[in-house]
């Protein structure tokens, strides 16, 4: 029995497509495809942050959300590092803190519209740390301005979309179905839709 | 309304008045994303990004519309 090559499991393909969207599709020879496969992912997840601003990337306080998010690829996650790390911060009342372990489990959060985030030594019976924390400024010095309301829920919207579509762009590189014209595997081994 | 230091991608846009019309938008790219996989020849993409754009766009307004009737007509008539 003849069997179509082009739907064998294209396991390099795959991990493509999770690594960037539209990658999978681009090495596979469907460059043009691969090409909108990352315009429609991409615009909707920097859509969204360009609606909702970096906070509706968020792996701590909207964990629900991140999940759809992280489908995205390391993309996600590398946003969700840089707003963890560079524009949230401990309240001031870390600074009361003494037990490392405290610490630890103490959560960061967005800077407030009259505060700045700066970087202090706390001290616990573990040693020093170095950590953010949010001070009193002047309004406007926040590192970002908070995401509420409707531009959060749609940014966010836009940016769990991304995620969910490139899953199925992810399936459809890794797993293709019936051969395409502009495949270009089906074009040198002859297939024919 | 402030737009002090106003970053694209770090800080949220002032949308809060037209939030309605990022759909144009949301169902673009949800139709580009989405009809790219799905289309088997591309030189059909544009039409089916348009018509499935389209669909969006009018389904949701058309749900919109029904739940602002549900809403306002049919509760007031289950209520009393």
């Amino acid at each position: 029995m003849k069997t179509d090559s082009t739907s064998e499991p294209r396991f390099l393909a795959l991990l493509a497509a999770a690594l960037f969207p539209g990658l999978g599709h681009f090495i596979s020879g469907e460059r043009a495809r691969g090409g909108l496969v990352a315009l429609g992912v991409l615009g909707l997840f920097f859509g969204g942050m360009f609606v909702g601003g970096i906070d509706v990337i968020d792996s701590k306080e909207n964990r629900v959300w991140f999940i759809g998010q992280a489908l995205v690829g390391p993309l996600a996650f590398g946003v969700d590092w840089v707003h963890q790390e560079h524009f949230k911060g401990y309240d001031p009342s870390v600074r009361g803190i003494v037990n490392a372990a405290d610490l630890a489990r103490m959560s960061r959060r967005s800077a407030y519209p009259d505060e700045k985030r700066v970087i202090e030594e706390i001290s616990t019976n573990q040693g020093k740390f170095r950590v953010p924390v949010f001070v009193k400024a002047e309004p406007g010095s926040a590192p970002n301005r908070s995401s509420v309301g409707k531009v959060n829920e749609l940014g966010t919207l836009f940016a769990t979309l991304a995620g969910m579509l490139n899953l199925i762009a992810v399936i459809d590189a890794g797993f293709p179905g019936r051969p395409r014209p502009d495949r270009k595997s089906d074009e040198n081994e002859g297939a024919k839709p | 309304m402030t737009m002090l230091a106003y970053t694209p991608f770090i800080d949220p846009i002032e949308a809060h008045s037209w939030w309605y019309l990022l759909i144009l938008p949301c169902a673009l790219f949800t139709s580009i994303a989405y009809k790219a996989v799905r289309v088997y020849d591309l030189r059909t993409f544009p039409k089916e990004v348009a018509v499935m754009t389209v669909q969006i766009v009018v389904v949701m307004a058309l749900l919109g519309f029904a739940s602002f009737l549900f809403v306002e007509k049919v509760l007031p008539l289950i209520a009393t």
